[in-house]
């Protein structure tokens, strides 16, 4: 076991730019992006005026003046509470957000915590592309840069490295992103909330927040977990390829995938769906197919209060498929295979 | 099997598509040795080692320390250690990390033997091996090697490269810090004379081929060489020399299973130099 881990802090080691500087960096430049454009806007609030950043380098402190849908002129401004209200016509001063009800709260937290996942998903999106091409090149770049006659000096068993790659590349590599992900979460919704604040709308409280964050951490682990699996068989594939090419890795291993379907689309008219397994593993089509039927209980759960755990039924069902358990297997085929081309050829 | 014998090979070849690399090959080294496996270049000195170190595949019987090789080349590395003839070690590694990973992938792997070795040179522990030259990167590999206590050491062209003092370092810290009679060490070189005196077994391959397979004794025995003068040369053919050589008004010969009361009628026999019998044997009027 000691010696498994080893190699998987070796795998770390080598692929440290692409699966842990990659989503740190990515996940910088979104927090780069959302605090520039928060501190730095067009539209800031002080005291009672608003400060436009307009085209010109001076700053214009001015009353807002706004239209409602029925054209009554509002004057938007922060009340002595720090609340941003408005004064209708009449001088009736009203809060923007409304009376904010526990259950409107609890929804608007759950939206927050919602929308500032979207931003957040993007580190695990690109790592799980990332992820492909390092398995491309896991077997192949050691026999390129011919330091597999170092590994293969030691007393390390083939298996034994491509399990570990397997395991630091796709599992590491997609845990770490899954955790850059909801590190990032939980600081967009701080800053979503901090920057409300300052203009007044203080519209959502901590536990609702914490609630919709944890089901939708929940989820989206629920989601990784489910897409590692049905996309196993390719990433086996992958590395077989990787084990095997004489040259260009990545080309070997995604021709035939993206080649097969349009192939049999176009000679035998779609006639086999086998033909298609391959891109539907590897793009999670399953679980987007499973998301689409569960969207209605995430609308409800962020617009309704509902549990919007629900929409999980759909992808929980992906692993009662055959396809799945087929592709599994096939998966562990082809791990073996990849082994055992390595076993077979150091050059 | 025989217990002193450590690798034994029946029959052994190896092809690449339709060049054959390694024709069937019959060998039986004992252990305790130094053998020097010599021959050109795609000779297949180095197919006859990947094969021994299981790293390609091969047709015939092969065993080292009683193992299949190709089957269980990660048991086998318990016990074996090897330099390729090109630089291996993992560019994107630093030498501090590479000593940690050893520390729990090799059993018999001991980090401070490897540290006290570097220490002796000027590479930091903390380099990573693309920032160190040839001669660095083979001395940092030496130091991982010699810090294994290993029961057979493969040297392919380790020294390739390097200036005379760093493969005359190189070889003094093998004999001095791995040799003994219970370990063996299989070598190739082009750099024959430099290695010669270490040896105790040579192996020569030719086009795929093993022309020689035998201890430095059984060669002295088996092998001379004598300067002849002109005036004797015809009756010194008669003898069939297996080589001969006429430079400056002397022809050296070589004989093979001759008595040395024949051969002193004309001159005086000497033991032949190992690059010598090397090109007797490998040159065409003598196949």
């Amino acid at each position: 076991m000691n010696k498994f881990l080893t190699l998987i802090k070796r795998d770390l080691a080598d692929y440290k730019g692409a699966l842990i500087i990659t989503p740190l960096v990515i996940s910088a430049v979104i927090l780069l992006l959302v605090i520039s454009s928060v501190f730095m806007g067009s539209l800031r609030v002080d005291g009672n005026n608003f400060i436009l950043f307009g085209g010109s380098s001076a700053d214009v402190n001015a009353d807002v003046n706004i239209e409602d849908n029925n054209g009554n002129n509002l004057h938007l401004k922060k009340d002595a509470g720090g609340h941003l209200v408005y004064v209708d016509e009449q001088g009736q001063t009203k809060p923007v957000m409304g009376d904010l009800t526990p259950d409107k709260i609890k929804k608007l937290s759950a939206m927050i915590a919602f929308g500032n996942l979207i931003g957040s998903l993007l580190p695990l999106f690109i790592a799980s592309i990332v992820v492909l091409f390092v398995l491309s090149g896991s077997l192949y770049e050691e026999r390129k840069d011919k330091s597999i006659m170092f590994w293969k000096s030691l007393p390390i068993s083939d298996i034994e490295t491509v399990g570990a790659k397997t395991v630091s590349v796709v599992g590491i590599g997609l845990g770490f992103a899954l955790l850059v992900t909801f590190v990032l979460h939980i600081i967009l919704i701080i800053i979503t909330t901090l920057a409300s604040n300052q203009i007044g709308l203080n519209m959502i409280s901590i536990p609702d927040v914490l609630e919709a964050v944890g089901k939708l951490w929940i989820m989206v682990a629920l989601m990784l977990v489910a897409y590692v699996l049905w996309a196993f068989p390719v990433y086996s594939w992958i590395l077989a390829a990787s084990s095997y090419a004489p040259k260009a890795p990545f080309l070997l291993a995604f021709v035939p995938i993206v080649l097969l379907p349009l192939l049999a689309k176009i000679f035998l008219k779609g006639a086999s769906d086998l033909f298609f397994a391959p891109l539907q593993h590897l793009t999670g089509y399953p679980i987007w197919k499973a998301l689409d039927e569960g969207k209605n209980a995430i609308k409800d759960g962020v617009g309704n209060n509902a549990d919007f755990l629900v929409a999980l039924d759909p992808i929980m069902k992906t692993f009662s498929e055959p396809s799945l358990w087929i592709g599994l297997v096939v998966g562990v085929g082809l791990l073996y295979a990849a082994s055992e081309i390595r076993r077979r050829r150091s050059f | 099997m025989d217990n002193d014998i450590l690798i034994s090979a029946k029959g052994l070849s190896k092809s690449y598509g339709a060049k054959v690399a390694l024709k069937p090959t019959n060998l039986e080294i004992p252990k305790g040795r130094i053998v020097g496996v010599i021959g050109a270049n795609g000779a297949g000195k180095s197919t006859l080692l990947n094969c021994i170190l299981g790293l390609s595949e091969y047709v015939g019987e092969l065993k080292v320390m009683g193992l299949n090789p190709l089957q269980n080349r990660s048991q086998l590395m318990n016990d074996v250690c090897f330099i390729a003839d090109v630089a291996t070690l993992p560019k994107w590694a630093r030498i501090s990390d590479l000593f940690n990973w050893l520390e729990d992938l090799h059993p018999k792997f001991q980090k401070q033997k490897a540290i006290d070795k570097l220490k002796n040179t000027n590479i930091p522990l903390n380099a990573k091996i693309k920032e160190l030259s040839k001669g660095m990167t083979v001395q940092v590999h030496l130091s991982i090697v010699l810090a294994i206590d290993a029961k057979v050491l493969v040297l392919d062209e380790p020294t390739l490269g390097l200036d005379i003092m760093n493969r005359r370092s190189f070889y003094d810290a093998v004999l001095r810090d791995f040799f003994d009679e219970e370990r063996t060490i299989l070598v190739t070189t082009h750099q024959i004379d430099e290695i010669e005196p270490i040896l105790s077994h040579a192996i020569f391959i030719k086009d795929g081929e093993v022309t020689l397979d035998a201890s430095l004794e059984d060669i002295s025995e088996k092998f001379y060489a004598i300067d002849v003068s002109e005036d004797k040369k015809a009756d010194a053919l008669s003898l069939m020399p297996i080589y001969s050589r006429a430079i400056m008004g002397r022809t050296t010969m070589i004989f093979r299973d001759k008595a040395t009361e024949d051969l002193k009628k004309f001159g005086d026999p000497r033991r032949v130099a190992l690059a010598d019998l090397f090109v007797a044997l490998a040159t065409p009027q003598n196949a």
